[in-house]
């Protein structure tokens, strides 16, 4: 696993120093894959939140996003997800066969934020239910109810998402994003309303991401840090 | 999650009736466009009904009164579909999981069962307050649905464009209005044919027909640029 310095005029990527154990996913990571951006430039109107991004992650690798209130750390997951478009450079995921970017990048990812929620008015089984037929792939019952237990939500499965406690919403987030088993995922201050269960739960989620493709995890808080390998910062 | 066991491919109409299914589930939850689009309809009436009190109404007159009726309770709920999600954040992960096509298609179909349902309250009351008489029911009913194909048409595409701007629902009814024109003069026209008006409903069933066609591929082709980022 590598992560390339590239040319980074407002963004550095340097691995951190890891004690991660050892894979729980027996399946080899597909080490062609990443997400590489070049000269990446996002502004709103006159203010520039960053330009000249420069940036590589490899497969296997979770990629911690730092930086100042902001200074762009969601935006970028959002250019990286494909919901919004680059002023300048460009954001792509790379595989052996081909390149991903734009609008694709979104059939690829799965997105955790908490400005990006769940529908409060469904229940948790219909979420789960409602974004794997969105996607085109139907689960069966058990697949949903499996999905539902290992987020510790299966006792809950019958609530609505708006009655849940923002804790339990943020681990139905985290299945949401995780059940097509996405090659990108991008979680954006993911242990935010998480408790010690909870963190664990992500720090699991994080470790079966390394072997299926990489992740993206905007962040300030250190304890976040502790689950990434590498960083990039904006600023 | 991915064992093949357990998942099959979907087709688009599959998502797309995932979204309608979604959105139905919801609104019946809070009820929001709903009440408001069925208040409107069921209120207008009476209100109209007291302001023409005695008043003998030509069919030209009960047909335009219909369908303005008709025409503001879908703007007082249909670009909701759109808005809410914007509002409540939900787009994000509806871009993210969903084809835009399916999108369209699936809030395409549950603006038109709104109208549907919201026209089942309201029209029968409208023709017993206002005296209207039914003389062609087929064409009365054909008339209705043709309306409310292009009325679900026009505000999924313009809902979803107005939706993503500051102003929202005015927006929406001001963007709306201009582009339902053609439709409002042809079903008014059909409508008080079908409640007396001597004349052919061949024409204006025909031109609702062709608007609704334009419309439909004009949202079919237009809502990608429109909804994806």
């Amino acid at each position: 696993m590598s992560v390339p310095v590239a040319d980074c005029q407002f963004a550095d990527v340097a691995m951190l120093p890891s004690s991660r154990p050892p894979l729980t996913d027996n399946r080899p990571p597909t080490t062609d894959n990443s997400l590489q951006a070049t000269r990446l430039g996002k502004r709103y109107g006159a203010r520039v939140v960053f330009k000249n991004l420069d940036f590589a992650v490899s497969n296997g690798c979770v990629a911690a996003i730092l930086g100042a209130n902001g200074a762009g750390k969601s935006t970028l997951l959002r250019l990286s997800a494909g919901l919004l478009r680059p002023d300048a450079g460009e954001i792509k995921f790379r595989t052996a066969q081909n390149e991903i970017s734009g609008g694709k990048l979104r059939e690829i990812c799965g997105l955790s934020a908490p400005d990006a929620p769940v529908y409060r008015e469904l229940t948790c089984f219909e979420n789960l239910e409602f974004f794997a037929q969105a996607r085109g792939v139907d689960f069966s019952e058990t697949a949903l109810l499996l999905q539902l237990e290992k987020f510790a939500l299966r006792a809950r499965r019958h609530d609505l998402a708006g009655d849940l406690s923002s804790g339990l919403r943020a681990r139905l987030q985290l299945a949401v994003a995780t059940l097509h088993a996405p090659p990108l995922l991008l979680l954006d201050e993911p242990s935010a309303n998480l408790d010690d269960a909870g963190r664990a739960l992500l720090k699991r989620v994080l470790e079966e991401q390394r072997a299926r493709g990489l992740a993206l995890v905007a962040t300030n808080d250190s304890r976040d840090l502790e689950l990434c390998d590498a960083r990039i910062e904006v600023r | 999650m991915t064992n093949s066991s357990l998942v099959t491919r979907q087709s688009s109409l599959k998502m797309a009736r995932a979204v309608f299914l979604k959105d139905w589930r919801g609104e019946w939850r809070v009820r929001a466009a709903l009440n408001a689009i069925v208040l409107f309809a069921i209120a207008a009436p009476i209100a109209l009904s007291f302001s023409v009190a005695r008043q003998h109404l030509e069919p030209e007159t009960q047909g335009g009164l219909l369908w303005a009726v008709l025409l503001f309770a879908a703007l007082v709920g249909l670009s909701r579909a759109f808005v809410k999600e914007e509002e409540s954040g939900t787009a994000h992960l509806l871009k993210l999981s969903c084809p835009p096509q399916a999108v369209m298609w699936g809030k395409a179909a549950f603006n038109l069962t709104l109208l549907v349902a919201t026209q089942l309250a309201a029209v029968p009351i409208f023709m017993v307050l206002l005296g209207a008489k039914p003389f062609l029911p087929g064409a009365l009913f054909l008339v209705l649905l043709l309306g409310d194909i292009g009325l679900a048409g026009v505000s999924t595409l313009l809902g979803a464009m107005a939706a993503q701007t500051r102003s929202r629902g005015a927006l929406f009814a001001a963007i709306a209005i201009p582009v339902l024109l053609p439709l409002l003069v042809a079903a008014a026209e059909a409508t008080a044919i079908a409640f007396g008006k001597p004349g052919s409903v061949a024409v204006p069933l025909q031109m609702l027909a062709s608007y609704d066609a334009a419309m439909l591929a004009a949202a079919w082709m237009l809502f990608d640029f429109v909804w994806a980022p």
